[in-house]
């Protein structure tokens, strides 16, 4: 019995809607292309997020950093990492770790016949490097390689247009070695990249490690790069490093403690994808209700009749609450899945913003954005469209009981 | 067949040994193991010409002391060069600064010199192939080629060395793509025991031509006396006065 | 009404925080024109400065579109303390009038700014004076090449520190009064750069094109949109994620709009039936309704429109502060990027801005209407009646 009157409060509501198509429709269409917006911005954002933080961590430092602790305040190449061996072994055995490489990192002075700047040199493994940061993939002209004599230097684009080189082209690379003194070396440009990584775009030359070890006269390497499995375990990786590290001089950094402004950045994109969906969802509550309102309004009389042949009040509530439901959840229906789809297709094929590329490196950031499709973009639509609809009706029902439907049987039209 | 090509290679080696040979005797010239000298610098630029005068002290290539003697405002500078690190020493503000590597490859007191000419202690035989290009009655030409890994910006250099006592007469710098880059042109040879030696520099850019960095030596001792305490950091200040 | 005021809003805070931050940027240091010698960019040597300032400037004065000007000479030099030397920029500067151009001396933190008499007073960076350990009132010397090339080099006393919360900016300059630079860097009518700022912004292209006209050919003028080129791309990018938000709050704004006009027109099928049986046409309907809709609409967006411009005024003057969004640091945030960390959001008050917007917002409250007016004539007028 009631879940007979169950299914016939759903017909009823069912049937009003019908009968109210023009505005159901109307509603259903608002909330699926709002849904549809909303999916999209949040995928949009998020992968753009998504983009500029795994292309930072990659092509810098990595998910977890492990270098001396002076280091990071007075960068000089005396502060290296000597028990390179050892540190391998703790981290062979990381099962949360998924790769890691060892480099040199030193400031210096790149040349050329007529002109020098300031350079970052990386001292490099092209092998686990091809494992480990896929630099191969951001090859714009040459090889990766550095030559058959190791020789060879890949150098940001930005870098390469200011000092007028190209592929083959000798430069000069002054720095300092572990004593202070100054040494130089000449590398012949082997590959031009473009990592949209500001740092190495516009400053960076990578070479080969076990050259720029003889020249520096260092024997280890300055800091040991380490990528994770998954980027959110690092506090928890970093814990373990910490503890089965003994050398109190070496420190183990996550990227949120090196680029804050990467993980603020997230932050701040959420806080904004969050406010805004707020907003719509705010406008949105108020359409329902306007349409509840009438719809509740122009049959006080119907309910009246209701109520009079037996009809309990809440009963009618229930009436309201599933029409709303129904004709809100068929836009979240139509919505999630068109939205769904859209963000499918960009997560695949991505959406193609070069007009404005330039801008983009600036932030490290890849024109070409692919989307990210969360479980919970759905279910946090869910529940807010679920929210919206019930907040929607709350103002209709307190208005028809105060009407007392009984009474207005009486009242003429 | 084959003795030809033994003549030709024979030669080759025979030319290459004696470009060698000709540039030893030109550093021979040129270059002392424990020198002394004083020196004006004469820069000139589009907006006029300046002059400066200083005496330099060295101990082969590895280590140099030079003193700003005038302008009267520069007077009693002083520079510390251990290797291919330079101190200076200034005594307005009395204080002795380590100059950055970032600092070494700008101009030498707006000469057209760097620092880096200045701190470079390999010698042209060390970073350079020569060979002999071409000779006439008088002259040798020889193109230097840097050797593959040495750590020097140009592309090759051209000079021109006279035959009978081994004179440099002036050299050209080329950068890779073999643009000329700059002149170094000697003059003014002056005899000081065995050696002949031109005591005239010119530097004249390509690309500026305004531009011209002349050196001049007033007073050459090739085999000064010189204390090892010259050669300190305390020197820097003592000497500064 | 509430859309419209959302909706005029919105556009204005993400404007107005634009053109904040492209704002902030250019006066807190670089300014909005610039002149140097036109090989300064690519050769940023002694060769290639400013070499008659007394001159540029007075081919300056007769132009109306420039409100202020200041002379600069930038170059490098080595700082030392006993202990430590660091390489950064230094900087002679005209205290007062650089404090009409660019925010250098709003900037202060510790001690004083400079002024036109001062000699060896040195306006230091807070980040450098960290890194020298040095503080106000110590003493800091020098090393640099002069403008002839010789060598300068004083001992300067440290009167002020500036935080202008550009990281780089604040960790690496410094600046001198320009009368005493001159003396001690041999740079007597010569400089780097002429900073000058506009009367009027939107008129900059036209005010740098009149000012290239009556400088001597060796110079150039740029303003910010050359010089800045990377800020305002950045903006651009910001700006199309800005729209897209918008667009999705408008189609929603738009939905519900249509949604009331739709209902506020089906309330009144009976009453419309009626007009139709006593022999109105569906064209004066159509009219009648539309007349409504347009003062209903004009009303609502008038009152929108106002109350939003009044915010979007307001807030121009008394930015909103959003430095307590959760412990998300945003001063942190704009700092890593280099950009001007200022944690309010102006509104961008621009009243055409706002008529269009409220413009656009009365002609979709039209449009909305059409609709259900054109389903609603379909009704014969009996049905019209009858119907509930």
């Amino acid at each position: 019995m009631f879940k007979n009157l169950e299914l016939l409060y759903f017909k009823m509501a069912l049937l009003h809607l019908f009968r109210r198509r023009g505005r159901s429709i109307l509603i259903s269409l608002m909330i699926a292309i709002s849904l549809i917006g909303l999916l999209l911005m949040e995928g949009m954002y998020e992968g753009m997020m998504l983009q500029l933080t795994q292309n930072s961590i990659k092509t810098g430092s990595g998910t977890l950093v492990i270098e001396d602790k002076k280091l990071r305040a007075d960068p000089n190449i005396k502060y290296n990492i000597k028990e390179t061996q050892t540190l391998a072994s703790i981290l062979d055995k990381e099962p949360l770790v998924s790769s890691y490489v060892l480099r040199i990192s030193q400031k210096g002075l790149i040349s050329t016949a007529g002109f020098s700047q300031g350079v970052s040199v990386s001292g490099v493994d092209l092998k686990e490097e091809a494992k480990h940061s896929e630099f191969q993939n951001y090859i714009t002209s040459g090889e990766y390689s550095f030559g058959a004599r190791e020789r060879g230097a890949i150098i940001g684009y930005r870098l390469a247009k200011k000092l007028k080189v190209d592929i083959g082209k000798k430069v000069i690379v002054t720095m300092q070695d572990v004593n202070n003194e100054v040494v130089s070396v000449a590398l012949k440009v082997s590959a031009i990249i473009k990592t949209n990584n500001i740092a190495i775009d516009a400053n960076g030359l990578l070479m080969d490690i076990n050259l720029l070890r003889s020249l520096t006269m260092l024997h280890g390497a300055t800091e040991i790069s380490v990528l994770l499995k998954n980027r959110d375990d690092d506090l928890l990786v970093k814990q373990s490093l910490e503890q089965k590290i003994t050398d109190s001089n070496i420190a183990v950094y996550s990227y949120k403690e090196l680029y804050p402004s990467l993980h603020e950045s997230e932050a701040f994109m959420q806080t904004f994808s969050q406010i805004s969906s707020a907003f719509i969802f705010i406008v949105a509550t108020l359409g329902i209700f306007g349409v509840v309102l009438v719809s509740v309004l122009e049959r006080v009389r119907e309910f009246g009749i209701m109520m009079a042949i037996g009809t309990q009040f809440r009963d009618i509530v229930r009436l309201i609450i599933y029409e709303s439901l129904l004709i809100t959840m068929s836009g979240y229906l139509l919505g999630a899945v068109i939205g769904g789809s859209l963000l499918w297709y960009f997560s695949i094929y991505g959406l193609d913003l070069s007009g404005f590329s330039d801008a983009f490196s600036i932030f490290g950031m890849d024109s070409n954005i692919k989307a990210t499709i969360k479980q919970e973009y759905f279910t946090s639509s869910f529940l807010s469209v679920l929210f919206a609809t019930i907040a929607a009706t709350i103002i209709p029902i307190r208005t028809l009981k105060k009407r007392n439907p009984i009474e207005s049987i009486q009242e003429r039209v | 067949m084959k003795t030809i090509g033994l003549i030709v290679l024979f030669s080759i080696e025979l030319l290459a040994f004696s470009a060698n040979d000709i540039i030893k005797e030109v550093e021979h010239n040129i270059q002392s193991d424990s020198g002394y000298s004083k020196v004006t610098m004469v820069v000139a630029t589009s907006r006029g010409e300046r002059s400066m005068k200083m005496e330099s002290f060295n101990r082969g290539n590895e280590k140099s002391f030079i003193k700003i003697l005038y302008p009267k405002q520069d007077s009693g500078i002083t520079f510390l060069k251990i290797d291919t690190t330079m101190w200076q020493y200034v005594p307005k503000i009395e204080k002795t600064i380590k100059i950055p590597s970032s600092m070494m490859m700008q101009s030498w007191m707006g000469s057209d010199f760097t620092n880096d000419d200045m701190a470079k202690e390999s010698s042209i035989v060390d970073d350079y192939n020569s060979a002999i290009s071409s000779e006439d009655e008088k002259n040798y030409i020889l193109t230097l080629i840097p050797k593959e890994d040495a750590p020097v910006v140009w592309g090759k250099i051209i000079m021109t060395i006279q035959k009978e006592h081994f004179i440099p007469l002036n050299a050209v710098y080329y950068d890779e793509d073999g643009v000329e880059k700059r002149t170094l042109k000697y003059s003014d040879v002056k005899v000081i025991g065995s050696r002949h030696f031109p005591s005239v520099m010119t530097l004249l850019p390509s690309d500026k031509k305004s531009n011209k960095t002349v050196v001049t030596m007033d007073e050459m001792d090739f085999d000064a006396v010189i204390d090892d305490s010259r050669f300190t950091m305390s020197a820097l200040k003592r000497y500064s006065r | 009404m509430f859309s419209t005021a959302l909706f005029v809003f919105v556009s204005a805070i993400s404007d107005g925080s634009h053109k904040q931050i492209i704002r902030s940027s250019v006066e807190i240091y670089p300014g909005y024109m610039e002149i140097t010698n036109a090989a300064f960019e690519d050769d940023p040597s002694f060769e290639n400065l400013i070499f008659d300032v007394q001159k540029a400037k007075e081919s300056l004065q007769g132009i109306d579109g420039v409100q202020a000007s200041s002379v600069r000479f930038e170059t490098y030099a080595l700082y030392a303390t006993s202990e430590k030397s660091v390489g950064g920029m230094f900087c002679g500067i005209e205290p007062e009038n650089e404090a009409k151009i660019s925010r250098l001396k709003a900037s202060l933190v510790a001690g004083e700014y400079l002024n036109s008499d001062d000699t060896n007073a040195l306006y230091l960076g807070e980040e450098l004076a960290k890194r020298l350990h040095v503080k106000v009132g110590d003493t800091l010397s020098f090393i640099s090449t002069a403008a002839d090339y010789s060598f300068a080099a004083d001992n300067l006393i440290i009167k002020g520190l500036f935080k202008t919360k550009l990281y780089e900016f604040d960790n690496s300059s410094a600046f001198v009064n320009k009368a005493y630079f001159d003396t001690v860097m041999k740079s007597q009518n010569i400089a780097t750069h002429i900073i000058l700022s506009p009367k009027d912004i939107e008129q900059i292209d036209a005010t740098t094109l009149l000012v290239q006209q009556v400088l001597s050919k060796e110079l150039e003028v740029k303003n910010y949109k050359e010089t800045m080129e990377d800020l305002i791309l950045a903006m651009e990018v910001d700006s199309v994620f800005g729209y897209i938000t918008l667009g999705i709050f408008f189609i929603v704004i738009f939905f519900v709009i249509a949604i009331f006009a739709f209902l506020s027109v089906y309330a009144r099928i009976r009453q419309i039936g009626i007009l139709r049986a006593i022999g109105t046409t569906p064209r004066g309907v159509m009219s009648m309704i539309l007349v409504e809709a347009m003062i209903l609409g004009t009303i609502s967006v008038g009152i929108g429109g106002a109350v939003s411009a009044y915010g979007a005024y307001y807030f121009e003057k008394n930015p909103i502060e959003l430095s307590s969004m959760g412990d998300l640091d945003m001063e942190e945030y704009m700092t890593q990027y280099n950009m001007v960390a200022e944690i309010t959001f102006p509104t961008d008050f621009n009243p055409s801005n706002i008529l269009i917007q409220m413009f656009i917002m009365l002609l979709l409250n039209i449009v909305t209407v059409i609709y259900p007016i054109i389903m609603m004539n379909r009704f014969t007028p009996t049905e019209a009646i009858r119907y509930v």
